[in-house]
């Protein structure tokens, strides 16, 4: 069940590229709305910049549960 | 006493007077059965009073020398109150189990004051439903009856009132410099600041946010999908009638959905991350707000409806979680799709709905909010955005996971009751219906003919949005270690509240509780010196010394004498 999961999801992931590479957007305001599959990039360096994000918070702001009590 | 302009000729009345009136007969009505009608057809009530609301409609009152416009109704006002009176129907479906009266009293109070907030038409009747707003949600926290909750309760309050002064503050420098007390877009100056502090504190402005998350998971179970729809909805609501089209607003709002999403990924309780989460899909509302063009107020308001809807299905679900299983942590839950697949249905279309998945609403609306930003070419705005939504679906992809599907033997549970189970199914097609048939919101919106130039379904922003979500996932499973759970706090700026509220209390208790102990004793020598001048200093050594009193008597005889002298 997990691996045919995982499959459909891989399969996805080349299908999100195939299509969506010849759409172009309709509202090109930036340099970024002109390079093909920018959602793509955008969807993995979004996740790795809040991954950073995420762990510097937690290097100055984790404290046991108690910590207020 | 009311005074209509034009009630004469029409039947309804200000909506929140049927929810205000109707809080106060809740005790008084027996047997159950027919309190569980009375609770359903208080808001079914209002909604068909709304319905007849017409655009232009307002309901004035004499006070003072001032004339409030105790209600008046616009396309904004109407489009806010539908979606309020609708959650409010559903709350009150999902709560029908709880046999406390107080509970349902405050929470119609709490619907009702509300609706007063949206429908006023001045200043000082804004303020009185504002005040209401708070002073009755507060009892949806204590109702919790925790240390927790009462503590949270109070911190709630604090922070609520130091708002309210601040807007009343504002609300009397503008009356007192311009003499209006009508609605409109604010000028400028120590009042126009004063009145976005008292109305961005309720928005949960960083860093004045610190109420929501402390607040909102020590809710009751249903305390809490009241609350998460209304206080910081109106604060939009009223940022929407004052401060639309101001760049401070918009640059806040971007703010506030990063900081979100950032805060959610870093929890560990399940409500608390919700709780975030309105931090960040409110930020959108307010960048809406802000950028302030038809496109971005109509966004920002769309929004505002489609987030109360899967906002409270999300509270609704994991209240179900909480009740069920007695667990709100998510390192403690897991493998609940096969015992409650009800919730787990219904929370992942509320998961997609808040990601902006294609097909639910909230993809309907934010795309509004993140276009009017491309159109108004500001980047800043556009990128932030993207990168919330990106953190948004990462959050939705770990509550869902970590609460229904990964692996976790020990827990075991049974579907909520029916009317929980029923409230969840509704708000969940409600979410489905807007997304898959948008018109049915686009008619209700501020400005309209929003259809005209708005396309929500355009193959590029589909597959724009499926990229996202699919990359950003394939990033969640590669690293799905770094977004599990662990038992920890993580501190929010309210740290440095309490910490500044722990040296207000270790100043009076050290410094100034010292400073009296020294003073007294210096007070108690100084007496006890006085005393003693009166002593006898002939009494016998053996008894007591003779001491200072002999001492200070030989001194003044002294003194005697040589003036005695120097005199004579």
């Amino acid at each position: 069940m997990k691996k045919k999961l995982k499959m459909i999801f891989f399969i996805s992931l080349g299908l999100s590229i195939i299509i969506g590479f010849p759409i172009h957007k309709h509202h090109i305001a930036f340099f970024w709305h002109e390079i093909p599959c920018i959602d793509a990039i955008l969807g993995v360096l979004g996740t790795l910049i809040l991954i950073g994000a995420k762990k510097t918070v937690a290097l100055f702001a984790q404290r046991e549960e108690s910590f207020y009590d | 006493m009311l005074k209509g302009r034009k009630a004469f000729m029409i039947n309804p009345v200000p909506p929140c007077i049927i929810f205000l009136l109707g809080a106060l007969l809740i005790p008084l009505i027996r047997p159950r059965a027919l309190k569980q009608a009375y609770l359903l057809l208080v808001p079914i009530i209002t909604f068909l009073d709304i319905l007849k609301l017409k655009p232009g409609v307002s309901w004035t009152y004499k006070f003072l020398e001032y004339e409030l416009i105790f209600a008046s109704v616009d396309r904004l006002s109407l489009c806010v109150a539908y979606v309020f009176v609708i959650i409010g129907l559903l709350a009150i479906i999902y709560s029908l189990h709880v046999k406390e009266d107080g509970q349902h009293v405050v929470a119609f109070m709490y619907v009702g004051s509300s609706l007063g907030v949206v429908f006023a038409g001045d200043l000082f009747t804004i303020f009185f439903f504002w005040e209401i707003m708070a002073a009755t949600s507060v009892f949806l926290i204590w109702y919790s009856r925790s240390k927790e909750s009462l503590d949270a309760g109070y911190r709630y309050l604090l922070v609520h009132i130091l708002g309210g002064c601040c807007l009343l503050a504002g609300i009397i420098i503008h009356v007192s410099a311009t003499g209006s007390i009508t609605i409109g877009p604010a000028g400028g100056g120590l009042a126009y600041w004063l009145m976005m502090l008292g109305f961005g504190l309720n928005a949960a402005f960083i860093p004045l946010h610190t109420w929501l998350p402390d607040s909102y998971p020590r809710g009751t179970l249903t305390g809490s999908v009241f609350m998460c729809v209304y206080t910081t909805k109106t604060g939009v609501y009223v940022l929407a009638r004052y401060f639309s089209n101001v760049e401070f607003v918009a640059y806040m709002g971007v703010i506030m959905c990063v900081y979100g999403v950032v805060m959610a990924l870093l929890q560990n309780d399940a409500r608390k991350l919700l709780s975030y989460h309105i931090i960040s899909q409110v930020g959108y509302m307010v960048a809406g707000v802000g950028i302030g063009t038809e496109l971005a107020v109509n966004g920002s308001i769309a929004h505002v409806f489609n987030h109360i809807l899967y906002k409270g299905l999300l509270f609704m679900c994991m209240g179900s979680v909480i009740l069920m299983t007695g667990k709100r942590k998510l390192s403690e839950l897991g493998g609940l799709a096969k015992y409650m697949p009800v919730t787990c249905v219904c929370c992942i279309i509320a998961s997609l709905s808040i990601s902006g998945a294609p097909g639910f609403n909230g993809y309907v609306s934010k795309g509004m909010v993140i276009l009017a930003a491309v159109e108004e070419h500001n980047p800043f705005l556009e990128l932030m955005m993207l990168l919330a939504a990106v953190g948004t679906f990462l959050s939705f992809v770990k509550l869902c996971y970590y609460t229904f599907f990964a692996e976790n033997k020990e827990i075991k549970a049974k579907e909520a009751p029916w009317n929980m189970q029923l409230a969840m199914i509704v708000t969940a097609f409600s979410c489905v219906l807007i997304g898959v048939y948008p018109n049915v919101l686009y008619h209700v919106l501020p400005y309209a003919g929003v259809e005209s130039y708005y396309h929500a379904y355009t193959a590029d922003h589909v597959m724009g949005v499926v990229q996202l979500f699919l990359f950003s996932g394939l990033v969640f499973m590669l690293a799905k270690k770094l977004f599990d759970p662990h038992k920890v706090l993580i501190l929010d700026l309210d740290y440095f509240y309490r910490m500044g509220g722990r040296a207000i209390a270790w100043s009076c208790d050290k410094i100034i509780s010292d400073s009296r102990v020294a003073v007294q004793k210096i007070a108690i020598r100084f007496r006890v010196s006085i005393v003693s001048l009166g002593d006898n200093p002939f009494l016998s050594p053996k008894r007591r010394p003779v001491g200072m009193g002999a001492g200070w008597a030989i001194v003044f005889l002294f003194m005697f004498g040589l003036i005695y002298i120097i005199v004579g």
